[in-house]
């Protein structure tokens, strides 16, 4: 089932193929049968030996009679006379009778398969003494057609040596053919579908011939049998190989065992130390038991598809040879073993290690910390914030405007009237660069700022009239304390400096945000903020200075004034102080009263925040002489 | 019966504060602010036009008078010299 699913293992058989025959094939011969075989071939061929002992016996007995016929028979040979002269010792009678008891039946079968050459069993008679009319044919018509170059070797060193030795003789060169039989063996078949049996056959008599010799028996035995059993297969010529294993076959194994368990070791070992460079703590022992664990589970995992690779090589090799079945035995008992890494899971293992910690690590997962996330959420909101804000300030005005600025700077007197506020030359002034501000043009601005507020509630269409063009917010519903509220209010206090009745015709507490400039010593301005919307009491201060006295007038002022006009103290309750750390910052000694006026501008549109910054004065001193002069604010044109 | 009302037009006494001290300043109605400015000025010893005068946080100009602020008897003007700031902070 698993061959058919998977294709892959067919190429890998090739390798394996020539051995798995041969595994296969030897098995069934050599395991169960082998004691019982033994003894009874032992027993066949004392019941041999006894039968050709009787028959050369009666063969020589014979011989004296019988002497004439084969010099009749003797012209026809070519071969050496020698031979001929043995052959004519032998009768034909006794070789005719010998040949049938020598090879019990697959020796029959073998002749009658191999029908066209009749030609061997006279060979096998050479090796008896007494020789016959068809033995002596069958060697004349042997001779020529012999091709194969061992058989032919035979043939001369029998041919060679001298009668009495001849029988040794065989006997020798038919171990050397035995010897030789790998080599044979490896051309066998080739031999074999040439259609020259002769090889086989001549080997077949050489083992006969071992037989009546005496000292070669204990090596020809196996031989023959093998002989017997193989002929229907005509494997014949594998089979030597088999028989014996090799004598450094134990060593082999041996060393090939420790080599892979010290391969196992080592590979253990490098993996362990791997581990443990990588943080590791247990100890080695349990490595091993993790190690185990491991393979069996992934052996788990992939059970259908180790068993697709494995699977038919073990059943096979299962049944088969010495040689395979050690490896067998480790292959199969890896499983329950307990190292049952092979060296090659190791190998892999480690390799795969190696790599994930030596290669590219993998992105740490990133865990933002609450600061992390606080400032990703902060420039998000920045991002959004830029988007929502005006757009940064220019750099001048236009060239009309500039001009308007040239000449209100050089006109003389006063300048521009608003509501109750009025602006001379000198006030104006003391807008060109460098110059401190002082309270009229604050004032002024801040009349500006609540004309522009008053006017919008009054009329909030005139304001949304002018949207498209300059995008503002609409105007908070403010209210704008002149400079001097505050210095009455923290030289007399709300009660002395009869603060009460500067908010009779309004009531603080229904306005958006009361916006109060803030002179500290007649030498800094700063804008303060009490915004009823978002509960702040609010600072602004370009120098970042102490705010702690503004917070505490201004709630001074907003409690006495909630006393003053609803009899009760004032509910403090969700108010802060603030005073952000974003405020632009001056750079210098001069320009705090743009930036409260600035400051007093943004806050009356409900900015929160300040698109200006020092870089934008110039600028913006000029924008202020043009608001003055003009009595009315940039932004709300 | 003509000239009556004018007899009986309410003179005001305006207390004058500045820097936590007060005069009093006697007018008539429709008397200009400037010239009580100018008084205010002499009486606290400071050169003609220093002073910013509001009256409940609303500037008063000169040219007024103080039938058309809507003063009444006993009402505070309060009297300011410039404030200047530019960045140096001395408290």
């Amino acid at each position: 089932m698993s061959s058919r699913k998977r294709p892959a293992t067919e190429p890998l058989s090739p390798p394996h193929s020539p051995k798995h025959p041969r595994l296969s094939l030897e098995i069934p011969d050599r395991d169960p049968p082998k004691s019982k075989k033994i003894i009874g071939r032992w027993w066949a061929m004392a019941k041999d030996m006894t039968e050709l002992v009787m028959d050369t016996i009666s063969a020589i007995a014979s011989l004296g009679l019988s002497s004439p016929t084969p010099s009749s028979s003797s012209p026809e040979p070519d071969t050496p006379s020698l031979v001929d002269e043995a052959r004519l010792s032998s009768s034909p009678v006794s070789s005719s009778l010998d040949t049938p008891p020598q090879s019990p039946s697959p020796r029959t079968r073998s002749d009658a398969n191999l029908s066209s050459t009749p030609k061997q069993r006279p060979g096998i008679s050479i090796q008896s003494p007494p020789t016959n009319d068809t033995h002596q044919s069958d060697w004349a018509s042997r001779d020529p057609p012999s091709e194969d170059e061992s058989f032919r070797i035979f043939d001369d060193a029998n041919f060679s040596t001298p009668k009495a030795q001849r029988v040794r003789s065989t006997s020798s060169d038919h171990i050397t053919l035995e010897t030789s039989s790998p080599n044979n063996a490896s051309n066998s078949s080739g031999l074999n579908s040439s259609g020259t049996p002769k090889s086989q056959e001549s080997r077949d008599s050489s083992t006969r011939t071992t037989q009546t010799s005496k000292s070669p028996t204990l090596i020809a035995v196996p031989k023959s049998r093998n002989h017997v059993s193989r002929k229907p297969g005509r494997r014949g010529s594998h089979q030597p190989i088999k028989k014996r294993k090799h004598i450094y076959d134990d060593v082999h194994k041996a060393h090939v065992k420790r080599y892979k368990l010290e391969l196992r070791e080592e590979l253990s070992q490098r993996f362990y130390q791997a581990k443990i460079s990588h943080g590791y703590r247990s100890s080695y022992p349990e490595f091993k038991g993790w190690l185990s664990y491991k393979k069996t589970l992934e052996d788990l995992n992939s059970a259908p598809s180790v068993s697709g690779l494995l699977g038919p090589p073990a059943q096979s090799s299962g049944t088969s040879q010495d040689g395979i079945v050690g490896d067998d035995l480790t292959t199969g008992t890896t499983l329950t073993n307990e190292i049952p890494q092979t060296p090659e899971y190791l190998q892999r293992a480690l390799d795969i290690f190696d790599a994930t910690m030596n290669g590219p690590k993998p992105p740490r997962p990133n865990i933002p910390s609450i600061d992390e996330l606080a400032a990703r959420k902060k420039a998000k909101q920045e991002a959004i914030d830029k988007l929502l804000r005006p757009p940064p300030l220019p750099t001048s005005l236009s060239p009309e405007e500039e001009q308007q600025v040239s000449a209100l700077l050089r006109q003389r007197g006063v300048i521009s009237k608003f509501a109750r506020e009025q602006v001379s030359d000198q006030d104006i002034s003391r807008l060109r660069p460098g110059q401190w501000l002082n309270d009229e043009i604050i004032n002024f601005y801040g009349a500006m700022i609540l004309a522009r507020s008053e006017g919008s509630k009054e009329n909030p269409t005139s304001v949304s009239k002018d949207k498209g063009k300059a995008k503002m917010k609409a105007p908070l519903n403010v209210h704008y304390f002149s400079s001097f509220f505050w210095t009455k209010m923290t030289q007399e206090g709300y009660d002395k400096g009869r603060l009460a009745k500067w908010t009779k015709k309004l009531d603080i507490f229904s306005k958006d945000a009361i916006l109060i400039p803030v002179n500290h010593g007649n030498a800094h301005w700063t804008a303060a903020s009490i915004n009823f919307r978002q509960k702040r009491f609010e600072s602004y201060d370009s120098m970042n200075m102490a705010k702690s006295k503004v917070f505490q007038v201004l709630r001074s002022y907003v409690n006495s004034e909630h006393m003053n006009k609803r009899n009760k103290p004032f509910n403090f309750d969700g108010w802060e102080d603030w005073a952000p750390a974003s405020t632009p910052q001056q750079e210098n000694g001069y320009d705090c009263g743009v930036f409260t006026c600035q400051f007093l501008e943004s806050l009356s549109r409900g900015e929160d925040f300040f698109n200006f910054s020092q870089a934008d004065m110039h600028y913006l001193r000029r924008r202020m002489i043009w608001e003055i002069g003009n009595s009315k604010l940039y932004n709300s044109r | 019966m003509s000239h009556e009302p004018e007899d009986v037009k309410p003179k005001l006494n305006l207390n004058i504060s500045y820097d936590g001290t007060q005069i009093t300043v006697k007018v008539k109605t429709n008397m200009k602010f400037a010239k009580i400015f100018e008084a205010a000025e002499k009486r606290f010893g400071k050169d003609k036009g220093t002073f910013k005068f509001t009256y409940d946080g609303q500037r008063i100009k000169p040219e007024q008078t103080p039938a058309e602020v809507g003063m009444e008897d006993g009402d505070q003007i309060d009297a300011f010299l410039e404030q200047l700031g530019g960045g140096y902070c001395p408290s």
